[in-house]
């Protein structure tokens, strides 16, 4: 019978101890997947630390669940402008989501781009259904108002979101609507700035919606739903658009509608 | 009259007693799985060489110097301040430089160049580029983002790779100065991890997906096929739904298998047959739906659950089978007479 020796012995506790280490990694990991994974509300005790590895350990699994995305989104922009006359000038609407889709290569993976506006009108529609009804119809108002000297400017953000709040609890709901509302702003004004060649003054945008047919009507050639068509007031442009900004726009546009193609609806 | 009496062959004994022992060598006595490791780089590589080569003419509009609209959002998800440092929006030489970088160093990953050092560099590079825009991301992304870190302590190269072929050119010349317990822990409780994180996925998707509808009634694959940002294929997609049993089987399989995913692990022929499913399904989505760099994660993720005697099969086969297709050489002709 072989003998343990010293060094045996010093082998089986290194891997006795690797093995306890190892699994309180482990344990540690199904600790905090289930933490992140819980619902929101569930775990009251750990929301601190679900709050704190929120950014790299985040587990949300729903694209498709617990219902499938139905709707497909789409997002328009049209800009304003004042002539050398001082004649004012609209540009009709520019397909924005059909210019990222407007990709080669079908069968192969969409690129990227295909996400962006997307996902950037979802995310800007459920923002706007956050809020209620009269707070809705506000934002689909200007948010421009006269200089007093024959011009306009961009209404002050604070008093927009002091009047949206007013007499409402959900004041959070509200700047988080306007703190995208403001991100397309910029987003809208580089890209018209881009795709028309020209400073603008003025922006807005529309979100459609379509969705296919439900399951049980899936044969009819009729189309059951028709589309959501829900545009939003003016926004004052940014003031300037910088050159590289610009460059790095009217490159996309260039390789995706180099024809300016997505120019759809007159006004 | 005689009778005979059948005896199972004992299974392995659950007594704590006995567990332990088999626990620790398990974890210390050699990295296991490496075959699904192997693959599962492979599969992650192509994943993102997928994602970030067609984007690249698009990568300054994306998560370059036109995506600083994003911003307001992006500063609030906290990220640490240094994964600005390689996209810097205003720099546009330094981005470009750190794009290329960046493809290069997932190209020597997938390859498996010395993955060791290269794994934990690359994914630096992927959270630098990823954290500077949002809307951009979807589950595989994220899959990847969290399992990355423990693919570090991995033997992603162990096979179909170029670090095997130097180790197995210079011998042990090349191997690791680490010792085998240590490294073996690491790699398995990687393995682990890894494991631990798809059947999540797997059981947290499918848990929300019996709250739904549209899985219960076996409808969902047909909407899924009608969205038109996933319409890669439209022609196909409609072929595929207008087959309502195939509809109704996929969509109910998939909720199924899902949920049932961590139980049917458990025995032999209902893992692979989970394992076939899932793959399968990824597949399809990849295909369809255009979601090749999720699902080729999860295929790579997958891939972890099959053993390497498994592996080693049907590599066995695989060999075998070539051989008998290749024309034999310096056999005598038979000449008819």
């Amino acid at each position: 019978m072989r003998v343990s020796t010293r060094a045996d012995r010093t082998t089986d506790r290194v891997a006795r101890n690797a093995t306890i280490g190892a699994l309180a990694i482990i344990v540690a990991f199904i600790t905090v997947t289930a933490i992140m994974v819980a619902p929101s509300g569930a775990l009251p005790a750990a929301s601190g630390m679900k709050s704190a590895m929120s950014p790299y350990f985040t587990q949300r699994w729903t694209l498709f669940a617990p219902n499938v995305l139905k709707s497909n989104y789409y997002i328009e922009v049209q800009a304003g402008w004042s002539d050398a006359d001082g004649g004012r000038r609209t540009s009709d609407w520019i397909g924005l989501t059909d210019l990222e889709h407007a990709f080669t290569g079908a069968g192969l993976a969409r690129p990227r781009i295909s996400m962006l506006s997307w996902n950037a009108a979802r995310t800007y529609r459920e923002r706007y259904l956050a809020l209620d009804e009269d707070q809705r119809e506000y934002t689909r108002t200007s948010f421009i108002e006269s200089d007093g000297d024959d011009g306009f400017e961009a209404r002050d953000p604070v008093v927009i979101a002091d009047e949206l709040s007013e007499g409402k609890d959900n004041r959070s709901d509200v700047i988080r609507f306007l703190r995208v509302d403001h991100m397309f702003r910029t987003h809208v004004t580089n890209f018209t700035t881009a795709y028309l060649g020209r400073d603008v003054d003025r922006i807005r945008w529309r979100v459609t919606i379509t969705r296919a047919n439900d399951f049980a009507h899936r044969h009819d050639e009729t189309q059951q739903f028709t589309d959501t068509v829900t545009t939003y007031g003016w926004r004052q442009a940014r003031r300037t658009v910088r050159p590289d900004v610009e460059a790095a726009y009217l490159d996309v546009i260039e390789r995706y509608d180099p024809e300016r193609s997505l120019v759809t609806v007159g006004e | 009259m005689a009778t005979t009496t059948t005896r199972l062959a004992p299974g392995p004994s659950l007594r704590p007693a006995d567990v332990w022992p088999r626990l620790v060598t398990w974890f210390t006595g050699g990295p296991r799985v490496l075959y699904g490791a192997s693959l599962l780089r492979i599969f992650a590589g192509a994943a993102l060489l997928i994602q970030f080569v067609p984007s690249f003419f698009d990568r300054h509009y994306l998560w370059g110097v036109a995506s600083t609209w994003l911003d307001p959002l992006v500063n609030l998800n906290g990220y640490w301040a240094i994964f600005d440092v390689l996209f810097p929006k205003g720099d546009p030489t330094l981005f470009d430089a750190s794009y290329v970088v960046f493809l290069l160093l997932v190209v020597a990953f997938t390859l498996g160049w010395r993955t060791a050092w290269v794994t934990p560099i690359m994914w630096f590079f992927l959270m630098s580029l990823q954290t500077n825009a949002t809307f951009l991301t979807n589950g595989g992304d994220n899959l990847l983002r969290i399992v990355l870190p423990f693919m570090v302590f991995m033997r992603l190269s162990a096979h179909l790779s170029l670090d095997a072929r130097r180790v197995r050119r210079r011998g042990a010349r090349a191997g690791t100065r680490v010792p085998l317990w240590l490294s073996s822990t690491a790699h398995n409780t990687g393995a682990v991890i890894c494991g631990i994180q798809i059947i999540a996925v797997y059981v947290v998707s499918g848990l929300w997906k019996l709250q739904g509808d549209d899985w219960l009634n076996g409808s969902a694959l047909y909407y899924a096929l009608n969205l038109e940002t996933y319409r890669v294929l439209p022609g196909l997609s409609d072929l595929a739904w207008q087959v309502t049993p195939f509809v109704f089987a996929v969509t109910f399989l998939s909720v199924w298998v899902q949920v049932a995913f961590p139980v049917m692990l458990l025995w032999r022929p209902s893992r692979v047959f989970a394992l076939l499913f899932l793959m399968g399904m990824h597949t399809g989505i990849a295909i369809l739906l255009g979601l090749w760099p999720f699902s080729l994660v999860m295929i790579g993720l997958d891939m972890l659950f099959v053993r390497d005697t498994t592996f080693a099969w049907m590599l066995r086969k695989a060999r075998r089978f070539v051989t008998r297709l290749r024309p034999a050489t310096g056999a005598p002709r038979t000449v008819a007479s």
